[in-house]
C-alpha cells in the first residue's frame, strides 16, 4: 500500500481514538459541572468553557473522521444519471475544490492563531491559540484525505 | 450581486454532489475572494464561532445517549412498551416514533437534538421491522422538528433575545402549534402506514401494557430524569443530556448488563461522528450568514417585501414564504438573526402579537428543516437511517403538506398560539 | 461619502445601540460619512467585533469594557469593584487624565480609544431573600459572565458564582440559578423582573462601554475628519449616559411597579469589607494593571478629597 494511504488510515485510527476521549470527557464534565453545582453548592467555573472547546474539537476532527468514511451528505440527484467516466470527472473537480477549502484552514488557521497571540481564554486561561489549533490541524488531516482518496481513484 | 454569486456558486456545488458544509463553505469562500475587502482570517473566525456554543453541546451528547440507550437495551423496552400501547395501531411503530419525539421535545431545545434522540432508538427499530428506510427517515425528521415548537426551544429563546419578547410566553405559545403538528403527523403517519400495509404489530392488551411498563422503568427512567431535571429547573437542556448520557452509561453497564466496556469506543467514536457531520455544516453555514449581514442583504429584502404589499394578510401569506425559503436554505440560528431584525419593522403592518410572530417564526423555520438542501432533520434522520437524502426527501412531502396546513392555522387563527401565553401569564 | 461599519452586539434600544445611532445621527449631520450599524450580534460576540475591528472587516465597535481585557489587561480596572461610588465620580474619572491614560492603552492592541458610554452600576436581583447586608448572599447560586473578576468577587461576598451564557431567564425562572446582576436597563428590557423577585441597588461594579475604532483605519483619515469623529463619539458617549441615568430613574419605578421588592440603600460597607483582598488576584498582579489601578484609584481619592 502507497505510505499515503498508510499514513491516512493511522492518523485517522488516532482521531477517531480521540473523538471517544473528548465525547467520554464533554459528557463527563458537564455532568461533573451539575453533580457540583448542587451537592457541593460549588460552581465549577471551567466546565462550560471546557465542554465548548471539546464541542469545537469534536466538530472538526469528527468531520475529518466523516470525511475518511465519505459519510457527508451531499445531493447527488444529478450526478448519479451521469456516465462514469464524466462523473469521476465531476468527482475528481469536487476534490480539488475542496483541496483548496482545506488549504484555507490550514494556511489561514495558522495565520489567525498568530492574530490571537498572547489573548487568554476567559476561565481556564489558556492560550486562545490552543482550541483554534484545531482547525489548522484538520485542515491537514482532510488534505491527506482528500489526496489518499484521489490516489486511489488515479490508480483505478 | 454578490449575493447571486454566492447563491449561484452554491447551487452549482450543490448539484455536483458536493458534501453540503464543503458546499457552503466553498460558496462562502469565493464570496469573501471576489468581493475582496474581507481577510480570509475571518473565515476561521467564523468557522469557530458557529460551533462554540453551550446549547450545541446537547447535539452529541444526545446521539452518544441514544446511542448508548440503544446498545444498552433501553430502546428494546422502549419499543415493546410503545408497541403494547399503540402497536395496534396501522403503522404503529411511526405513530410511536412521533409521540416519542413529541416527548423529547418536552426534554430538548432542539430539533436535530430531537431527531437524532428519538431516531437513534427508533429508526432501526422501524428498519428492523420492514418499514422502508426512507418512510421511517421521513416520519422520523418530520416528529422530531416538534423540537422547536414544544418547550424548551432554542429557536424561541434566540427570538426572545433578538426582540426582547417574553421567553416564557413564546414557550407557552409553543405547546398548542405543537401538540396540533404531533396529532396531524400521526394522521397521516397512520393514512401512509394502511396504504403500505405496514402491521399492526400486536393488539392491545391491558396486562401485557403493565408486564412492559414495568419491565421499562429504567428505560422510562431517562426521560423522566431529563423532563424532570429541566422542568424542575435541576438542570439546563445540556446539562440533562449530559446526565442522559452517564444514566445510560449507568443502567446498560449495571442494571441491563447489555453493555459491555469494550463496546463503548465504537459506540461513541460513531456517535461523535454522525454529530460532527451536523456541526461541521453549522460551522460553515456561520461564514455564509456573517457574509449575508455585513452585505446587508437581509435589510434590502425587508424593503423589497414591504414594496410588494403592505396589506397585513397579504403580507403574512409573504413572511411564510420568504421564512420558508429561508429555511430551506439557511441554518436555523443564521436564519433568525438574519431574519428576525428584518421582520421586527413590519410587525406594525402585520397588526399580529409578537408573541404569534415568534411562533409563526418557528414553525417556518422547523418546516424548514425538513426541505433539503439545509433541512436538518432531514441530515440526522439520514445519516441515522443510512439512506440517501433524496430517498428521504421524497417520502417527507405528505408530512410537509399537512405541516403546511398546520403553519395557516397558527398563522390565523391567533387563540392556538396566544391562548395557553394568556391564561399563564396575563 | 465613505462608509464605516459600526458592530454592536446588543439590539436597538440598547444601552449600546443608543450610543451608537446617536453618533451614525451626528457624523451623517456633519459630514458625507455613511455610518451603518451592525447590531443585534449578527456579526458575533463582542470579542469577535473586536478582532473584526482589528483585521478592519469592522471599522468602529461600541464594545462593553469585560471583552476588552484579553487584548489590553489593564482595561480590568474600569470594572474594579466598588471603584467609584456615583455617576459624577465615573465622569470625573473617565473624562480625566486617568481614563484618557486607560484610552491611550487601547493602542498596543491596534484600537483607537475615542470615549467612554455605559451600562451602568450593575445591581443584584435575586429570589431566596432580600439582600441587605453581605451575609445575606451567602449560598446564593448567581449567574456570572464568563470572567475571573466576576467569579472571584461573588466568590469572596460568599455566593456561589455560576457561569453561563446569556440569555438567562429560563434558568432564573426554572431555579437552575437564583440570581442574576446587571445594569437596570437589562432587567427592565429582558423582563429579568418576571422571574426575580428582590432586587437590591448593590452597585458593586460598573459597567462602562468603550467606543473604539481601528487605529490604522483611523490615523490614515484626514486630520480633520479624525477630529469630527472623536468629536461626534464622545458627544453621542455623553448623550447615551445622559439618557442611561434619565432612564435608571424610571426604570426604578417600572421594576418596582411589576413587584420587584427593592433595596435602595444596602448596606455596602459590609461589601466592600469583604471584598478588601481583590486587588492582590492574578487578575490585578500585572505591574501595567497595577498602574492603571493606582491611577484610577488616586483619581478616585482625589475627587472625594481624601
Ligand atoms: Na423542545
Ligand atoms: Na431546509
Amino acid at each position: 500500500m502507497h505510505w499515503l494511504l498508510v499514513l491516512s488510515d493511522r492518523i485517522n485510527g488516532l482521531v477517531e481514538r480521540s473523538l471517544f476521549l473528548f465525547g467520554f470527557s464533554m459528557a463527563l464534565v458537564t455532568g461533573v459541572q451539575v453533580f457540583c453545582r448542587y451537592v457541593l453548592n460549588h460552581s465549577l467555573f471551567w466546565s462550560e468553557e471546557a465542554g465548548r472547546m471539546l464541542l469545537v474539537w469534536i466538530t472538526f476532527l469528527g468531520a475529518t473522521a466523516a470525511y475518511k468514511r465519505k459519510a457527508h451528505v451531499g445531493i447527488d440527484l444529478v450526478v448519479r444519471r451521469f456516465p462514469p467516466a464524466p462523473r469521476k470527472a465531476v468527482e475528481l473537480t469536487v476534490l480539488g475544490l475542496s483541496l483548496l477549502f482545506f488549504a484555507v484552514l490550514v494556511l489561514y488557521g495558522v495565520h489567525f492563531i498568530r492574530f490571537i497571540a498572547g489573548q487568554k481564554t476567559a476561565a481556564l486561561g489558556i492560550p486562545m491559540g490552543i482550541p483554534y489549533a484545531v482547525i489548522p490541524l484538520s485542515g491537514l488531516i482532510f488534505l491527506l484525505h482528500a489526496a489518499s482518496r484521489i490516489l486511489e481513484m488515479v490508480r483505478k | 450581486m454578490t449575493a447571486a454569486l454566492l447563491f449561484g456558486i452554491m447551487a452549482l456545488l450543490f448539484a455536483l454532489n458536493t458534501p453540503i458544509a464543503l458546499a457552503i463553505g466553498l460558496g462562502s469562500l469565493a464570496a469573501l475572494w471576489i468581493h475582496g475587502g474581507f481577510p480570509l482570517m475571518m473565515v476561521i473566525q467564523r468557522l469557530y464561532a458557529g460551533v462554540d456554543s453551550f446549547p450545541l453541546m446537547a447535539v452529541p451528547l444526545f446521539m452518544i445517549a441514544g446511542a448508548l440507550m440503544e446498545a444498552g437495551g433501553i430502546s428494546r423496552r422502549v419499543v415493546s412498551l410503545a408497541e403494547a400501547l399503540v402497536g395496534w395501531l396501522p403503522g404503529g411503530l411511526a405513530a410511536v416514533s412521533v409521540v416519542s419525539a413529541m416527548f423529547f421535545a418536552g426534554i430538548s431545545g432542539s430539533a436535530a437534538a430531537d431527531t437524532a434522540a428519538v431516531g437513534t432508538i427508533l429508526i432501526p427499530s422501524m428498519i428492523r421491522r420492514g418499514y422502508d428506510r426512507g418512510f421511517a427517515g421521513a416520519v422520523q425528521a418530520a416528529g422530531g422538528s416538534i423540537g422547536v415548537i414544544i418547550p424548551p426551544s432554542i429557536p424561541m429563546i434566540i427570538f426572545g433575545f433578538l426582540t426582547g419578547a417574553s421567553i416564557g410566553k413564546l414557550f407557552a405559545a409553543g405547546l398548542l402549534p405543537g401538540l396540533l403538528m404531533g396529532a396531524s403527523l400521526i394522521a397521516v403517519s397512520t393514512f401512509l402506514s394502511i396504504r403500505h400495509r405496514y402491521g399492526t404489530v400486536e393488539g392491545f392488551s391491558p396486562s401485557r401494557l403493565v408486564r412492559r411498563l414495568w419491565d421499562a422503568k429504567w428505560a422510562l427512567g431517562a426521560p423522566v430524569l431529563i423532563l424532570g431535571g429541566i422542568l424542575g429547573g435541576i438542570f439546563t437542556a445540556t446539562e440533562s443530556a449530559a446526565v442522559a448520557t452517564l444514566y445510560a452509561l449507568f443502567v446498560g453497564l449495571f442494571v441491563h448488563r447489555q453493555l459491555h466496556w469494550r463496546d463503548l469506543p465504537a459506540l461513541f467514536i460513531q456517535a461523535t461522528l454522525t454529530s460532527s457531520l451536523i456541526l461541521f455544516i453549522i460551522a460553515a453555514a456561520s461564514i455564509f450568514s456573517w457574509f449575508m449581514a455585513i452585505e446587508d442583504i437581509p435589510a434590502q429584502l425587508a424593503q423589497s417585501l414591504l414594496s410588494i404589499t403592505t396589506h397585513p394578510t397579504a403580507l403574512l401569506i409573504l413572511i411564510n414564504v420568504v421564512l420558508l425559503a429561508a429555511g430551506t436554505f439557511v441554518e436555523t440560528t443564521a436564519a433568525l438573526i438574519l431574519l428576525v431584525p428584518v421582520l421586527l419593522p413590519l410587525l406594525p403592518s402585520l397588526g399580529i402579537d409578537l408573541i404569534q410572530l415568534g411562533a409563526i417564526v418557528v414553525v417556518n423555520l422547523a418546516i424548514g428543516m425538513l426541505t433539503p438542501p439545509l433541512g436538518i432533520c432531514l441530515i440526522v434522520s439520514c445519516s441515522i437511517a443510512g439512506c440517501r437524502l433524496e430517498s428521504v426527501v421524497h417520502k417527507i412531502i405528505p408530512f410537509l403538506l399537512i405541516l403546511l396546513v398546520d403553519l395557516v392555522l397558527i398563522t390565523f387563527w391567533s387563540p392556538l398560539t396566544l391562548w395557553i401565553p394568556r391564561l399563564l401569564f396575563d | 461619502g465613505a462608509t464605516i461599519k459600526l458592530g454592536v452586539v446588543t439590539k436597538p434600544g440598547s444601552a449600546q445601540n443608543v450610543c451608537a445611532e446617536k453618533f451614525k445621527e451626528l457624523l451623517e449631520a456633519r459630514s458625507d460619512y455613511q455610518v451603518k450599524i451592525y447590531h443585534s450580534a449578527s456579526l458575533g460576540t463582542e470579542t469577535q467585533i473586536l478582532q473584526q475591528i482589528q483585521m478592519n472587516t469592522v471599522q468602529m465597535g461600541v464594545i462593553t469594557a469585560g471583552p476588552f481585557d484579553v487584548f489590553i489587561p489593564e482595561v480590568r480596572v474600569i470594572n474594579y469593584p466598588f471603584l467609584f461610588a456615583d455617576a459624577r465620580e465615573v465622569d470625573q474619572v473617565l473624562d480625566g487624565p486617568a481614563g484618557q491614560k486607560l484610552l491611550k492603552a487601547l493602542e498596543k492592541a491596534r484600537f483607537k480609544g475615542l470615549a467612554f458610554s455605559e451600562n451602568g452600576f450593575r445591581h443584584l436581583t435575586n429570589n431566596v431573600r432580600p439582600v441587605h447586608t453581605v451575609d445575606d448572599v451567602k449560598g446564593i447560586k448567581i449567574r456570572v459572565m464568563e470572567s475571573v473578576l466576576h467569579k472571584e468577587l461573588w466568590r469572596l461576598l460568599g455566593a456561589n458564582p455560576t457561569p453561563m451564557g446569556w440569555p438567562i431567564y429560563t434558568e432564573l425562572q426554572q431555579g437552575t440559578i437564583d440570581a442574576q446582576e446587571n445594569p437596570l436597563w437589562v432587567i427592565w428590557t429582558y423582563k429579568l423582573y418576571e422571574v426575580q423577585k428582590y432586587l437590591s441597588l448593590t452597585g458593586h461594579v460598573y459597567s462602562a462601554h468603550i467606543d473604539v475604532a481601528n487605529l490604522d483605519w483611523f490615523n490614515g483619515l484626514p486630520a480633520a475628519d479624525q477630529e469630527l469623529i472623536q468629536r461626534c463619539m464622545q458627544e453621542a458617549a455623553l448623550y447615551q449616559r445622559q439618557w442611561n441615568r434619565d432612564n435608571e430613574a424610571d426604570f426604578l419605578s417600572k421594576l418596582k411597579a411589576a413587584g420587584m421588592q427593592v433595596n435602595e440603600h444596602p448596606d455596602l460597607a459590609t461589601f466592600r469589607a469583604r471584598v478588601s483582598d481583590i486587588r492582590n488576584l492574578d487578575i490585578y498582579a500585572g505591574s501595567e494593571v497595577q498602574a492603571m489601578l493606582e491611577a484610577f484609584l488616586d483619581a478616585v481619592r482625589q475627587i472625594r478629597g481624601q
